[in-house]
This record gives C-alpha cells, structure tokens and sequence, in this order.
C-alpha cells in the first residue's frame, strides 16, 4: 500500500493549492474544528449542510428562496438527475447551506442522491458524499455557492455517504466500497491537489459506512455495518445471515488495523458515530435480525474491552424500531441525540449515565447536528423542517422548527461557517 | 417516559382549536378531511375501544365472581378484538408515541411465545398482580395471550378456571386502563392534526397531516396484504407451504373477522371520514370509485366464507384466500401508489428508504 504524501510537504501543496482555487479560499487553521457531529466555531453564523430531495421544478443555477448567495449550476444534468414522477412533476436531488434562522444560503440540484457531508474550514468548502451505490463527491465552493469540483469514484468502487477530512485539512477521507473484493476500504483524496485519489486503506470490515478522527490526529475510528452489497444488485443486502459488524481503529496513515471491537450479535449493523472530544465513540446501531429480539440500539466506547450499552426499557428502545439513522453528541460529550427516522422519534441520552433522559417525535426524523455556539441541536425531516432543539433553564427541550417546501432533507445535516469576506 | 413536547403550546393549540370549531367552518378541503376524520373515525375508534374493553373487563369480574363457564368471556374478548382491529389503522399519534400495539397484540408470533410465556406465569398465576403483569413481557399482556387462556385446549388441560380467572382479571384490567389512557392521549394529541402549520412540530402543512393518514392506513393495508395471509399461504417461503397456525388469532377462528374489521375502518375513512369526497374534490372520482369497488368486493369474498379460514386451510383449499389475498395487494396499490400520486403527497423519506 502507498501511503499519503508526507504532510511536511503541506506548504508547497498549499502554494499550489492556493493557486488552482484562488486567494478567497485561505482560512486560519482552527484547534477545534470537526469535533463532534462536525461543527465549527469561526466568527460568524452557522450554515446547515444537507442533502435534499425535491419535488418541485429544478431551475439549475437559480438562487432559491430568500438565498443571500447566488450559485452555480455545478455539472446538474435533467436527463441524469431528475425523472419524472408519475403526475409529470420533476423530482430531484439538490443540496443546500442553510443559516440557524432558517434562511437558505445556496441550493444547489445534484444528479446522485447525497447522503452526508463535510465542511473543509480551510478552503470553506464542502464534500458531499453520494450515498451507496453512488459514485460522486460533490465539493462546493460555500462563499461561491456553486459547485467546485466533481470527484468521480474509481474503477470498482463506490462511495458509502461518509467521510472526514484530516486536521490540516488536506487529506479527505471517504468510506468505499471495494466491490470487485467483497470488502470496505478508505479513499484517501488530497484536497490540495484537485481531490486527487492518492490511496486506499483497508476499512476493517465490510461496508464502512460513518468514519470519523479521534484527537491524536492518526486514527481513523470506522463504522463497518457488515453489510454486503453489489451495484450489481442495488441496494439489495446480501450476507445478512453471516454479517460481521465491526467498530474498527484504524491507523491513517499505514491502514493499520489498531483494534476492533464486535457488538453482542452479529446482525447489530454498526452504521452511524460520532466521537467527543475527550475521544468518547458513540454508536448508533441498525438490527438487521429477529425484529422482535430487542437489543441496545446504541453503544458508547472509549478505551474500555468491549462496547458499552446504553441503557433503557425494551419499551423505549422499541420505539426506535431497530434502526438509528444518525448520531450527535455535543463536543463535551454530555448529551447524545439518536434519531430514527422508522420510529419518527427523536431520543435524547445522558452520556456519563447512559441513561435515556426524553424522547420526542420527529417525523420522518433523520438529519442531527450540534451548533456549540448556539449551545443548539438541530434536527431535519423528510418533511422540509429543520428543527432547532434547545434546553431551557428548567431542562425541558424547546423545539423551533424552519420548514422549506417540497424539500425532504436527507439522511445527515452537518454544521459549517460560510463568510462572505473571506480573510487572505 | 413522557413526551417533551410542552404543554403550553398544547394549550394554546387547545384553545385556538375550540375557538375556531365553534366559530368558523374549515377553510379547505384538507382542514374538512382531518376535521372528518379526527370526528368521524378516530375518537369513535378509540371510544369503541375503551368501552368495549371496559365491559371485558367488568364482565371478567362478574363471570369469575360468580364461578360462571369462562366460555362466555369470549363473545365480550371478540368485541374488543374487533374494536381493536379497527383501531389499528391508526398507527400514528399516542399509539404510536407510547408504543401501545403490542399492549394490545403481540402479532405476528411465529415462535409461539404466547404460550411459552404464559405457561410459567400459569404456573403461578394467584401469586401476580396488575404490577408483575405490567412488568412481565408484553407477550402476556393483549388480547392473544387472553384467547390463549379463553379458547385454547392446552391452557384450559393445564390450569383450573380459578388459576386463569387470576390472569384473566389482570389482563382485562390492563387493557382496560391501556384503551382508557389511548382514548384520552389521543384527545391531547389531536390539536396537533388538525393546526398544520410552519411551526407545528409534526405537521408543517395541512398536506403533510393528510399523508400521514394516509401512510396509516397504508401500513394497515400492508400489513394486511403481507403477513395475514401470506404467511398462512406460505407465500413469504420458498416451499409455498400452508399452515394455519400463522393465520391471526387462529386460536379463536377470528381471523377472517379481524380483516373484515380491518376492512370496515377503511371503509369508515373512505365514507364517514370523507376520503371519498375529498378525492372528488381533488377531480378523483375514478380513484375513489375503484378504491369502493376494491373493499366492497373484498369485504363480500369474505363475507361468503362459510367456514373459518383457519377449517379452510386446514383443508388445504386456499383458492377464495387467494383471491382476498389478491384484493388486499390492490388495496395495497391504492394506498401506495395511486393516491399518493393523484394528490401529489409523499409518504416518508428516509422511514422507508434509509442508509
């Protein structure tokens, strides 16, 4: 195996970097960025990042709503990425910046159905990450509001929807499916050169789906769902019955397997994570077994020889009906938010106890994120509304829901900074 | 666990709601449908319910009380079975939201955990209580594990009436209290369905309130058409083997009446609840009609049944099943796919359709 160019030669990269993207795309390097469900702390507000679907008409390169930002048609094709719904209307799939007030920042329509993304600070961008078996990285330039670059998959592969970007925000990280081998891998991109392909890691497992860093900037910790799947045949599963989900430490630079850690049952698909800042991994699980065995949806790790359940009745982990689309904890990691969109609930948990401390409905619930400088989570649906979730003095939750038309937010929402006066 | 969702905004949905239902008519057809159906459908569903489970239990202590037959206890359980049946095409709201179904019935129970459950508990059914019940596993709690004790031969050979009086009490009782709770969460709730609007937390527009109806009764159809025939039909294996033990309480032959109570709620929702009428308004008519025909036609295959289904397949003849089966899949498309496109809604994103 390569390995990733070495990162002393990052300022050369960044020179020629600068050069391709133009001055506008510098950014101070920050200690804290990407901690947790990717968020940020720069100067001004918050933008939301998500996928979308759409049922309305899509006008590429037309700003939409009350944007402030106008875009860029990206490289949207009608014949790819829309088709006609069954009363002749146009559906497509788009992504979109989104401010905390609830105001769209830009809008872009897509030809591949994304699924997470993440917020390059130093370049101000964003990746978008198509969700299985799709085959596009959409990075997009936020102050521009259009599209910057398509990144096409490789020769027998195929991106999972997630990824994660080194902290000098060079290197990207995307969960890939090697199907030619039967098995998960890490596509390595340099950011710096284009978005380059420049390696491969082994995953540990099969399908890699969430991947995130833990603090000491090399391991890579990976949710392997188990899952196998071939283009060939959709989104059919087919290993169900002998599946080996995995939480796996893997080394970034070397694809060194460090550690993996199995749940109790081999069906308990490892999907979603999200890691504190002190390094706490917290999982989110998808039963694919008996529907009627309830085990513990989700798991907390950090150091310990096994995963760790959180705990509450049968009755409550029931209403998540086996299936957690997403996981958000603050950077602290005191407060950890689960949704299942089949359960249209939303549950709140308290880390150290791991206990449950609420649930609430959200319809069709998918998207989590945490906007610390806010103190806020906010929470999307495949309603339209985006939903601002904050914990008034006397601890009970407030919800202020943003809703777009003819808008279903897809399955992750991620949290960036867009400055319009960029500094050089 | 209690739901955050607070009360001041359920209040100040409360009385906006009274304030407009005495004073202004509804102002569109979606407003008119949800009013209907909230009036028209749910609260006598989830009346019927409570009361029908209130006599259960009341005739539960008089029968036991007085050392009278337990057999008489099954025309009172097949009346809240029926209610039940009907109230089971709402599954969103408080059913859903303090996951309620299974304190009602635990169904599909390929495992036969009915009687595997209540066996021990049998055993030692004088020493229980409303509280060991309520902490015991679900399985012991709803109707299924009531027919066990009121219908099945082997529950009867194993435990004297005294001993399934003692359960069948507390049984009674828990759904009772379950269906009373239902009927009451389900009027805090419905504020909620019927003022959509930016800033309601469940339902944006009133389009998002009538798709989740419709979502409902499309589980329910789904539910029907996939697993309560079909796995008495063999049709989910490869062996296309018929057992009629996989048929929905089989134990009381109730099976063929559960689908026509499922049949009726939908056609309560077409007719009383205004679906028909709603889809006229949207230039439907021929959806309506076709979606009339399909129920009507279903419900009369059923109605023709002399025997039970589960006689029926015990004899191996499968054909008049085959063919409600083959009118439940096209209730089925209706709900899927034909309404959803003639009024332009969406039913679920990432529920159905996730990573």
């Amino acid at each position: 195996m390569t390995k990733p160019a070495n990162k002393t030669n990052s300022t050369v990269d960044r020179r020629r970097f600068l050069k391709l993207g133009g001055g506008a795309l510098v950014a101070p390097v920050l200690a804290s960025w990407l901690s947790g469900c990717k968020t940020d702390t720069l100067a001004s507000g918050p933008l939301l990042l998500s996928g979308y679907r759409s049922h309305a008409a899509a006008t590429a390169g037309r700003s939409v709503g009350s944007a402030s930002i106008s875009h860029g048609a990206g490289k949207y094709s009608p014949k790819e990425g829309s088709r006609l719904n069954d009363k002749g209307g146009k559906e497509y799939f788009g992504i979109a910046g989104i401010d905390t007030t609830g105001e769209l920042a830009f809008d872009i329509p897509v030809n591949q159905r994304v699924h997470d993304n993440v917020f390059l600070p130093h370049s101000q961008q964003a990746v978008f990450f198509a969700r299985r078996p799709g085959t596009h990285l959409y990075v997009v330039d936020l102050i521009e509001g259009r599209i910057a670059h398509t990144v096409t998959a490789s020769a027998q592969r195929h991106f999972y929807g997630h990824g994660c970007v080194s902290h000098d925000g060079r290197y990207l990280f995307a969960s890939e499916n090697a199907f030619d081998k039967q098995t998960g891998c890490i596509g390595v991109y340099d950011v710096f050169d284009n978005f380059r392909r420049i390696d491969e890691l082994p995953s540990g497992g099969i399908g890699p789906h969430q991947i995130q860093w833990l603090s000491d900037q090399k391991t890579l910790v990976v949710a392997n769902g188990g899952i196998l799947t071939h283009p060939s045949r959709g989104r059919k599963k087919l290993n169900v019955s002998s599946m080996r989900p995995s939480l796996a430490y893997v080394e970034s630079r070397s694809g060194h397997l460090i550690d993996e850690f199995l749940p109790p049952h081999h069906q308990q698909s490892i999907r979603h994570l999200d890691v504190s800042d002190t390094d706490t991994v917290m999982i989110g699980i998808q039963f694919e077994g008996d529907p009627t065995q309830q085990l513990p949806l989700a798991y907390s790790h950090s150091g310990e020889p096994e995963l760790l359940p959180f705990r509450a009745d049968r009755r409550d982990w029931q209403r998540h009906k086996q299936y957690i689309g997403s996981v958000c904890t603050d950077p602290s990691g005191s407060e950890l938010l689960l949704s299942s969109p089949r359960g249209g609930i939303v549950s709140h948990w308290n880390v150290r106890r791991q206990t449950l401390q609420a649930i609430h409905t959200q319809r069709d619930g998918a998207g989590l994120a945490f906007v610390p400088e806010r103190s806020e989570f906010y929470a999307s649906n495949g309603l339209g509304q985006i939903t601002a979730i904050k914990r008034d003095p006397s601890g009970r939750l407030k919800r202020t829901p943003h809703y777009f038309h003819h808008r279903s937010w897809d399955n992750h929402i991620s949290v960036a900074q867009s400055r319009s006066n960029p500094t050089v | 666990m209690t739901n955050t969702r607070s009360l001041p905004f359920k209040q100040t949905l409360w009385i906006g709601l009274v304030a407009c239902l005495s004073a202004c008519a509804p102002s569109t057809p979606e407003q008119r449908l949800l009013i209907d159906v909230n009036e028209k459908l749910i609260t006598p569903l989830y009346t019927d319910l409570a009361v029908s489970s209130r006599d259960l239990a009341s005739a539960t202590a008089t029968v036991c009380g007085d050392n009278r037959s337990l057999d008489t206890l099954q025309t009172p359980w097949r009346d809240v079975m029926t209610a039940w049946q009907k109230a089971q095409t709402i599954q969103f709201g408080p059913i859903r939201e303090h996951n309620l179904a299974w304190e009602f019935q635990f169904w599909p129970d390929k495992k036969n955990l009915i009687a595997k459950k209540l066996r021990p508990l049998l055993s030692q059914a004088e020493q229980q209580t409303q509280q060991t019940l309520s902490q015991a596993s679900v399985v012991t709690h709803g109707l299924p594990a009531m027919e066990y004790l009121l219908f099945d031969d082997s529950a009867k050979q194993r435990a004297d009436d005294k001993a399934r009086c003692a359960l069948l009490t507390l049984m009674a009782n828990n759904l009772a209290t379950t269906s009373q709770q239902l009927q009451q969460q389900w009027q805090a709730y419905q504020p909620l369905l019927l003022s959509a609007s930016p800033d309601n937390t469940e339902f944006p527009t009133e389009k998002h309130a009538v798709a989740v109806v419709i979502d409902s009764f499309l589980s329910q159809t789904e539910q029907m058409s996939g697993r309560k025939l079909t796995m008495a039909l063999g049709l989910n294996t490869k062996s296309q083997r018929v057992n009629p033990y996989f048929l929905e309480s089989w134990r009381s032959q109730h099976s063929k009446e559960n689908l026509l109570a499922n049949l009726a709620a939908i056609k309560s929702l077409m007719t009383e609840a205004g679906l028909s009428r709603y889809l006229a308004e949207q230039g439907q008519q021929a959806l309506a009609d076709n979606i009339q025909s399909a129920l009507s036609d279903t419900q009369a295959q059923l109605t023709a049944m002399t025997q039970p289904l589960f006689e029926q397949m015990n004899q191996q003849n499968t054909e008049t099943t085959a063919a409600v089966q083959q009118g439940l899949e096209a209730l089925t498309r209706h709900f899927k796919v034909d309404i959803p496109n003639a009024l332009g809604i969406q039913l679920g994103f990432n529920n159905n359709d996730g990573d």
